[in-house]
């Protein structure tokens, strides 16, 4: 039986809240929160619902499910910056994220972890964060959850792709487990990473967004801001420009709050600080990226197309803890695929050719060693980040039971993100040796953190751990950039989690 | 292809590029269409590019039937402008530096054989800069020639279900679908 349509005005762009600017914008508000991803949604939300003033303003467009048609070629330059070309300055990492209101939740995954309690206590002990222990951040955490409307992926959700590392992972008897995720009676058709032209996925755009709005928020897409004006330790202004969606016309912005929240991600939250002179030392520094490197494995006669259903639907985090990394079914389009295989010509062509007998699945690892987010003369962000030796060593470790896994499970070869000679034999992952120098190996970056770490000493930490920004009075960050380390894990439920506490503890500022 | 740190780091080499080797930019005739970023060389020496990194076989059509370089065209200019420029500087340094890829003659003077060399030269080469350079164009070609719809069927893949798959609310209105989550607009019960 068909439902009915969609009733809410929220998720409307024709809404009266959602602000098209046909000219020069000044805005006054009380509070203003620059980004909407998965820390400013939540952020704006959680405040508007405490009956604060404010304007959400975004830099990307509003791109609704009626825009979203599954095809690379359409979805990847509307969504990713630089039509995902984006690298770090080495070359060596592909950095994704997105740009759109909602922010990078709309390409997700869909992929929920909660914080564990081992890191948030390592957050305390070892990084001098106050008050977000297990306990304190229980309830904000269990209000995400709750609207995000977390739960597990179904055994009969389970692709095909994330079968053949489950009968692996048996094989060699270790242990794994199917994600939790934010889907809502999803449909399987496999198009996540492009945007759900469903709404099943519950990304921030159709969750928050509307949600903030609904409790009056304002929403400015296509605002972008590009410095801050402080006087002292008061930030009194934003400015930027804002673009007419229908004419493309665009116009100066001007906003004026009580306070501000910079929510743009650990590249651009970062960049916008230091372009406005704004911050301590530490603004840009300490940047981790949870380097991937996937494994592509023949597996013969069988049929996998694994771009069916939920790309990812399957883990192993048991080696985290102690070795760094954790394993993630994975698969993609033909277009990102072939960019990310690590071979050209004939060898290309003969294995994308194999298309629908390969299942893929990566490492992910818990960086511990960082790089900088630093602004070149044009005033666009530069990523410098290689990836270390030690790091290295745990994506090798990974890559090296990707590859047993698989083998397990019946491919007649595994490829390495690397040129060269796919492994075949337990005898090839014995002799496994990568070089990790940078674009020698096919590495992706999806989640972007720590580049404005909290804590409470400024010689250490870039904001306190209410989100406040040493040396300002009234500026805060509430995304992915507040997290002293990588976390391993994938990130989205903690900033929106981070994002519900800071907002709890938010309180009007004093007048100068 | 880059983070806008290309061109800076590509200082040096430039200026080689700028030395009179190999094939010289006007000696290209534009394509008949109009080229959004390209220049007619670049046009050119990406069209090569195309041909060895997605070069058919398998019963995949081969690159210039798809028109990848146009369609390359496209993407690239809807780069940022900061961007932008480092593009048209590595495809300037790819063709002009033979010497880099331990070659004689440039990129465009290659025979099928040459020009694989050439490609695989700046793959290994023990300069990050020319490995960064050869991946950006590697993922260029790759991404633009498999995103083409003409190339699914070889894969076996089905391509996307909008416009193919009604999941209930007709083919041509695939964005009327209901609000599923009941939670959005709920209070928490704390
Ligand atoms: C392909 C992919 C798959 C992923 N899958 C998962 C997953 O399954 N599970 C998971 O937990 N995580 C996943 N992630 C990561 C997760 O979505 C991000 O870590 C998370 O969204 C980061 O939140 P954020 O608020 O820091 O930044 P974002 O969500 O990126 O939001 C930042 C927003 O701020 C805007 N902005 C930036 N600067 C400005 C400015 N100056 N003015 C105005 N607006 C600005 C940006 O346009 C952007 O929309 C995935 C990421 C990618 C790329």
């Amino acid at each position: 039986m068909k439902r009915p349509a969609a009733t809410s005005p929220f998720t409307d762009p024709a809404n009266p809240q959602v602000i098209r600017a046909q000219g020069p914008l000044e805005i006054r508000t009380e509070v203003a929160v620059i980004g909407s991803g998965a820390g400013g949604a939540t952020f704006a939300s959680e405040l508007a619902e405490r009956g604060f003033e404010v304007a959400l303003l975004e830099m990307g467009p509003y791109i609704t499910r009626k825009q979203m048609n599954q095809r690379e070629r359409d979805m990847l330059p509307l969504f990713y910056e630089d039509v995902a070309s984006q690298t770090t300055a080495d070359g060596g990492i592909v950095v994704l994220h997105a740009h759109c209101v909602g922010g990078t939740t709309v390409v997700n995954n869909a992929i929920c972890f909660d914080p564990p309690t081992w890191l948030l206590d390592e957050w305390a002990e070892r990084h001098g964060v106050v008050g977000t222990r297990r306990a304190d951040l229980a309830a904000a955490n269990a209000k995400v959850n709750f609207i995000l409307n977390v739960q597990k992926i179904a055994p009969d959700q389970v692709n095909t792709n994330a079968k053949v590392m489950m009968r692996g992972i048996e094989r060699i008897g270790i242990a794994g487990d199917t994600f939790h995720h934010n889907r809502t009676e999803c449909l399987l058709s496999g198009f996540c990473m492009l945007g759900c032209a469903y709404d099943r996925k519950q990304n921030h755009h159709i969750t928050y967004v509307p949600r903030a709005l609904s409790f009056g928020a304002r929403l400015y897409p296509e605002a972008r801001i590009d410095r801050l004006i402080s006087r002292g330790q008061q930030v009194v202004e934003a400015v930027g420009t804002v673009r007419d969606p229908v004419s493309g016309k665009s116009y100066p912005l001007s906003i004026k709050a009580d306070a501000f929240v910079v929510a743009g991600g650990a590249i651009w939250s970062p960049t916008l600080l230091l372009k406005s002179h704004l911050g301590n030392a530490q603004v840009g520094q300490n940047f981790h990226c949870h380097p991937i490197a996937a494994v592509a494995a023949d597996m013969g006669d069988e049929t996998i197309r694994a771009y069916e259903g939920i790309p990812q639907c399957y883990y192993v985090d048991q080696y985290l803890q102690d070795q760094g990394f954790v394993l993630e079914s994975i698969f993609a389009g033909p277009s990102v695929s072939a960019a990310l295989l690590p071979a050209w010509g004939p060898s290309l062509q003969r294995l994308m050719h194999r298309y629908e007998h390969l299942a893929s699945a990566y490492v992910q690892i818990r960086d511990e060693d960082s790089g900088r987010i630093r602004v070149d003369a044009r005033g666009v962000p530069v990523i410098d980040y290689s990836l270390s030796a030690r790091d290295a060593q745990k994506s090798l470790a990974g890559l090296k039971l990707l590859s047993r896994l698989f083998l397990a499970a019946g491919a007649q070869a595994a490829y390495l993100p690397r040129a060269g000679a796919p492994i075949r034999t337990q005898a090839d992952i014995a002799g496994m040796d990568v070089d990790f120098s940078p674009c020698r190996v096919s590495l992706v970056s999806a989640h972007q953190m720590g580049s404005l770490r909290m804590g409470e000493d400024p010689r250490f930490a870039a904001v306190d751990s209410r989100g406040k920004v040493f040396g300002t009075t009234n500026l805060y960050v509430a995304d992915a950039s507040v997290f002293p380390t990588a976390i391993g894990l994938n990130p989205q439920i903690t900033v929106a989690t981070l994002a519900t506490h800071f907002a709890n503890q938010f309180s009007r500022p004093l007048p100068v | 292809m880059s983070r806008r740190a290309f061109l800076v780091r590509a200082g040096g080499l430039l200026v080689a590029a700028s030395l009179p080797v190999g094939c010289a930019g006007p000696a290209f005739r534009a394509p008949g269409f109009q080229l959004r970023y390209f220049s007619p060389f670049e046009y050119a020496v990406v069209t090569r590019v195309a041909d060895r990194i997605v070069p058919g076989g398998y019963g995949l059509p081969d690159p210039g039937s798809l028109g990848v370089a146009r369609q390359a065209d496209g993407v690239l200019a809807l780069l940022d402008p900061s961007l932008e420029a480092d593009f048209h500087q590595l495809l300037t340094l790819f063709d002009r530096v033979p010497i880099l890829a331990g070659r004689l003659g440039s990129f465009l003077t290659q025979g099928p054989r040459g020009a694989d060399a050439y490609l695989a030269a700046w793959e290994n080469s023990p300069f990050e800069l020319l490995r960064h350079g050869f991946q950006g164009l590697r993922r260029l070609a790759a991404a633009v020639y498999y995103a083409d719809p003409r190339t699914w069927a070889i894969l076996h893949y089905a391509g996307p279900w909008v416009g193919r798959i009604d999941v209930g609310y007709g083919l041509a209105n695939q964005g009327n679908g209901p609000q599923v989550n009941p939670n959005v607009y709920s209070r928490f019960p704390a």
